[in-house]
């Protein structure tokens, strides 16, 4: 910013006596500066003044605080004083250019920059610079904000928080070995005790009867598959969503998760209703990864509603929502869900015997879409039992 | 493995595979065992007869194994064997010692299931 000032003038003329309006002026003049002198005293921030050679004539309590100089010591002294090598070297070259040019380069703008304290220690600082032209003078004026302890703040901030996610990951992980740990022995405790049994049976009579060691036989081919599947699970988790995009039908994909389900529904009594919408809607999306989570969350509403008292139901809505995206709800009349449990965190389930990592998958599939899933615990059917929100791209995901 | 006379075992665990495969292991030693899936069938069921021992899953729909150990002890004054898969560092796991309880992890052998029951039944007195 760059100003032309007057001299101070008196509110009154000299029209009752030169003698009256000298003192007038004086002593208004006086009060001006005392003023003056109070807010460069009392400001937070250094307010640095310099002539047209780069010769401090104006150094304030805050400047002499941030620099460790005396006003004494500066005054009168070139400001590139205050300023570590290279910008020291180079200072006067900016103002006699700037002279020459006109061309501003840190005047009118807040810029961040280095300063040197006294004790020679190099600090952050922001600054802004304004001309100002005094009769035939003019002044620089430079008001700085040293800003050392504020990056010093953000540096810890910084620290803290990255500390945070790895003792957070290093929690994450734990709990997931511990889980491993946990649905795993299960199944291999069933595996052991059934292949014992077997031999068991074989010690004691070398013709035991065949269809006992057949069935046990098949106990130990049905506890092998849970394992797989159990395994299955977790390697999902663990691998994160690769997603082969292509441009699918939303209303033929529900229509196809309607005739899979359909059956099973309507052995529990469940009737299963899906709206799908009456233009054809295309979205770019996995077919095969979207349709596993429209999977989960019917097959999540069927176990739900699974022995709840009379005909339960499941309504599949699609609905637009502005800025290219859709809405697919999913809700049932069950009992909705329990407060304050997060279905979506690790492990986290409702069920006997779920591993709690469906939801988590789905909502990592969705992610990887740009999607966002949601649930309302107790606002499905008839304002009964949960609903899940998908807000999917129309698009696809954004680009990394 | 010691010889012991048979016993009458309460046996409770969700995990329909391990808990049949482990009763037809008591079986052919000549056990009577009475199977329960929950802790819900199990309590009622203790009461109907004096069992020896009990056989439980630590970790129940809305239960805990030692719990249901208390209520096998007041039905029956008989010890409890756990068989869990719980790692034994988390702090549900920190439970009060009882004399009539004993802890073994999933996967387990069936002989050590075995023994720590006739131990417990016995108090030591076969060896």
């Amino acid at each position: 910013m760059s100003t032309d000032v007057c001299p101070a003038r008196t509110r009154r003329g000299s029209a009752t006596g030169n003698g009256l309006a000298k003192h007038d002026a004086s002593h208004s003049i006086e009060v001006q500066a005392a003023r003056f002198e109070a807010i460069l005293a009392t400001a937070r921030d250094a307010i640095i003044s310099i002539n047209g050679d780069g010769e401090i004539t104006l150094f304030n309590a805050a400047a002499e605080g941030i620099f460790g100089f005396g006003r004494d010591e500066v005054l009168g002294r070139n400001v590139s004083i205050l300023m570590p090598s290279p910008y020291r070297q180079e200072h006067d070259g900016y103002i006699r250019n700037y002279q020459r040019t006109r061309q501003a380069r840190a005047i009118g703008q807040i810029r961040k920059v280095e300063g040197l304290r006294k004790n020679g220690e190099r600090f952050p600082m922001e600054l802004s610079v304004s001309e100002v032209r005094v009769g035939d003078e003019v002044l620089y004026t430079a008001v700085i904000r040293d800003v050392a302890e504020r990056r010093r703040n953000q540096r810890e901030l910084e620290r803290l928080r990255v500390l945070s996610l790895q003792r957070q990951r290093l929690a994450d992980i734990g709990a997931l070995t511990a889980k491993i740990v946990h649905d795993l022995a299960n199944p291999l405790a069933a595996l052991s005790m059934v292949s014992q049994g077997i031999l068991r049976r074989i010690e004691r009579s070398a013709e035991a009867p065949i269809e006992t060691v057949r069935s046990q036989a098949e106990r130990l081919v049905a506890t092998a598959q849970r394992l797989d599947a159990l395994l299955g699970e977790f390697k999902d988790f663990a691998r994160g969503q690769r997603l082969e995009l292509q441009d699918v039908d939303v209303g033929g994909l529900l229509r196809a998760v309607e005739q899979f389900w359909k059956p099973e529904a309507a052995r529990l009594g469940v009737e299963l209703v899906v709206h799908t919408p009456q233009e054809p809607v295309s979205l770019r999306a996995d077919s095969e990864k979207l349709h596993r989570v429209f999977d989960n969350l019917v097959r999540n509403a069927l176990d739900a509603l699974d022995g709840v008292d009379g005909p339960g139901r499941i309504e599949v809505t699609v609905g637009p929502i502005p800025a290219g995206r859709i809405r697919i709800r999913f809700a049932d009349s069950g009992p909705g869900l329990p407060e304050g449990v997060d279905v979506f965190a690790l492990f986290e389930t409702t069920k006997p015997t779920g591993t709690g990592l469906g939801l988590p998958i789905c909502r990592q599939i969705l992610a990887a879409h740009g999607a966002e899933i949601s649930v309302a615990p107790r606002a499905g059917v008839a304002d009964r039992g949960a609903a899940f929100h998908i807000d999917l791209p129309l698009h696809g995901p954004p680009l990394a | 493995m010691s010889r012991c006379e048979h016993i009458s075992i309460l046996l409770v665990d969700e995990d329909a595979i391990f808990r049949q495969a482990l009763a037809d292991n008591l079986r052919i030693d000549g056990h009577l065992v009475v199977e329960c899936v929950s802790a819900e069938q199990a309590i009622p069921t203790m009461s109907e007869e004096p069992y020896g021992a009990m056989i439980a899953e630590y970790t129940l729909a809305g239960f805990n194994g030692v719990l249901l150990a208390d209520e096998f002890r007041k039905a029956c004054a008989g010890p409890t064997v756990l068989v869990t898969a719980q790692s034994g560092g988390t702090p549900s796991f920190h439970v009060e010692v009882r004399h009539y309880v004993e802890i073994l992890p999933k996967p387990v052998d069936y002989e050590r299931v075995h023994d720590t029951v006739h131990h417990l039944v016995t108090g030591g007195r076969d060896s």
